[in-house]
């Protein structure tokens, strides 16, 4: 079971039809569930939508609380895009605060419009919550590159040097530099790539890491993976 | 008798054991020897994924699904409904899935990309090689705008959006809040289906800039049965 959380600027619609395409070519097992929030579809409604990310956390929370009760599940899986990584990361960070319930398998992060650090120090808390993360950054995302520019600081969805490490000794957090993956024009839409949604799909059958298409890096924070299609 | 006769009698008799007799593609039956050495109080489901047109289609993933009532082999608990694994075909069309327990029913899901998602019933006996052949049809192709080969992909969604009386589903959650979640399916037609090694995936590229030349809502229903459906959904127990 899978749930995605669409970013910045999508309308409902278009956040189901990225859902359902992942959903297809990953081959992801089980269903796929879109949580959708009201983001408002706007290129110039940034701050809106960075406001509604935060509204829509209590009841991403009690979403996922609710999933988990119905369900019985194991553990959850989650596959966030852009603004969407960071209703991911506090809802883990929720999780992880209330004594790791439920639990979570795959955690996919794509080019996250998230803090660097912030990103980096949240292992602090959610590393005991979660099976595996797989982050995907690229040098080449002009909407992160306009994100950081805005916030001052680095995004965890830059590539190259930046992509931020978490070496954690217990726990696999992969780092991919998907700066080689041709995307959309502004480069943010790499998630909804052949390249990237194969090694999704990798990622989610537990074949994960494919060497044969991934070289390791190194930057002042450890080892990544450098994505060549 | 003659030691000829006696020589092709033998033969007769080998060939007859390997046999491999053409299948009702609902009926399994058995091999009568065994080519893998199965350990007591386990068995094996030896499978062949056909298409319409009878070809071995390579890469579709198969589930097996153990029902309740078995003891494992070390006499344990009783099983749950669970799922015993996963496995994907060969280029021959080939599967095998060893079942570390007898005599209970294993429900067998085959999904293909591209295919209708089918389901078999196999109960497998001690030490017991099962032969079974599972025929996938490939989906039916919707015609939307144009496109002739659309395969069209199910979703649950949970949101968070007000909702608005509007004529189509692409309209039906707007830019504003609720306070109250809203559940429900949506599906989804999307680009021709085509095995993903094959994918022609230079076309994505393109629709990322504008998705709605390539995949389309088609249709949108909350649902007062959410959570059963997901359930049903998880247990691969509803085809999509």
């Amino acid at each position: 079971m899978y749930v995605f959380v669409h970013g910045y600027n999508n309308t409902f619609d278009e956040a189901a039809r990225r859902a359902a395409l992942i959903a297809y070519a990953a081959r992801l097992p089980g269903p796929t569930i879109l949580y959708s929030w009201p983001s408002q579809a706007s290129a110039l409604k940034y701050t809106a939508d960075e406001t509604n990310a935060t509204w829509t956390q209590l009841h991403f929370n009690a979403f996922l609380e609710e999933l988990a009760c119905q369900t019985h599940a194991h553990s959850i899986n989650l596959i966030a895009h852009s603004m969407g990584n960071r209703i991911v990361l506090e809802a883990l960070e929720y999780f992880a605060h209330r004594g790791g319930q439920p639990r979570f398998g795959q955690v996919i992060l794509a080019a996250p419009d998230v803090d660097h650090d912030t990103y980096r120090e949240s292992f602090g808390e959610i590393a005991d919550t979660v099976e595996h993360v797989t982050l995907y950054g690229s040098a080449n995302d002009q909407a992160i590159r306009l994100s950081k520019g805005f916030h001052s600081y680095p995004r965890a969805g830059d590539g190259g040097q930046g992509i931020p490490v978490v070496p954690l000794p217990d726990k696999r957090v992969d780092a991919i530099d998907a700066s080689a993956v041709p995307a959309d024009l502004m480069g943010h839409g790499y998630l909804e790539t052949k390249d990237i949604l194969i090694d999704v799909q990798e990622v989610t059958q537990h074949k994960y890491p494919q060497l044969d298409h991934l070289t390791p890096a190194q930057n002042r924070e450890g080892t990544y993976w450098i994505f060549e299609p | 008798m003659p030691s000829v006769l006696r020589q092709c009698l033998l033969l007769l008799i080998v060939f007859g054991l390997f046999w491999d007799r053409p299948l009702d593609g609902q009926q399994p039956s058995e091999i009568c020897l065994q080519p893998i050495r199965l350990d007591e109080g386990s068995s094996a489901i030896l499978g062949t994924v056909f298409d319409d047109d009878k070809q071995p289609v390579a890469g579709a993933e198969i589930y097996g699904i153990a029902q309740s009532g078995p003891e494992s082999k070390g006499g344990g608990a009783a099983l749950t409904p669970s799922t015993l694994g996963t496995t994907e075909t060969g280029d021959s069309g080939d599967f095998l899935i060893i079942v570390p327990f007898t005599g209970t029913q294993i429900r067998l899901r085959a999904t293909h990309w591209g295919f209708d998602a089918v389901e078999q019933s196999i109960t497998v006996g001690n030490r017991q090689i099962v032969r079974v052949q599972i025929v996938l049809h490939r989906r039916r192709s919707v015609t939307t705008q144009g496109e002739p080969n659309t395969a069209l992909q199910t979703i649950y969604f949970a949101t968070d959006r007000m909702p608005r009386s509007s004529a189509g589903p692409e309209k039906q959650f707007g830019t504003e809040r609720s306070s109250q979640i809203r559940y429900g399916m949506a599906t989804i037609a999307l680009p021709a289906p085509t095995p993903p090694k094959a994918a022609r995936f230079g076309v994505m590229v393109a629709f990322m800039d504008n998705p709605n030349l390539d995949t389309r809502l088609e249709k949108l229903r909350e649902s007062p049965n959410f959570w059963n459906d997901v359930r049903a959904a998880m247990d691969g127990l509803k085809i999509r």
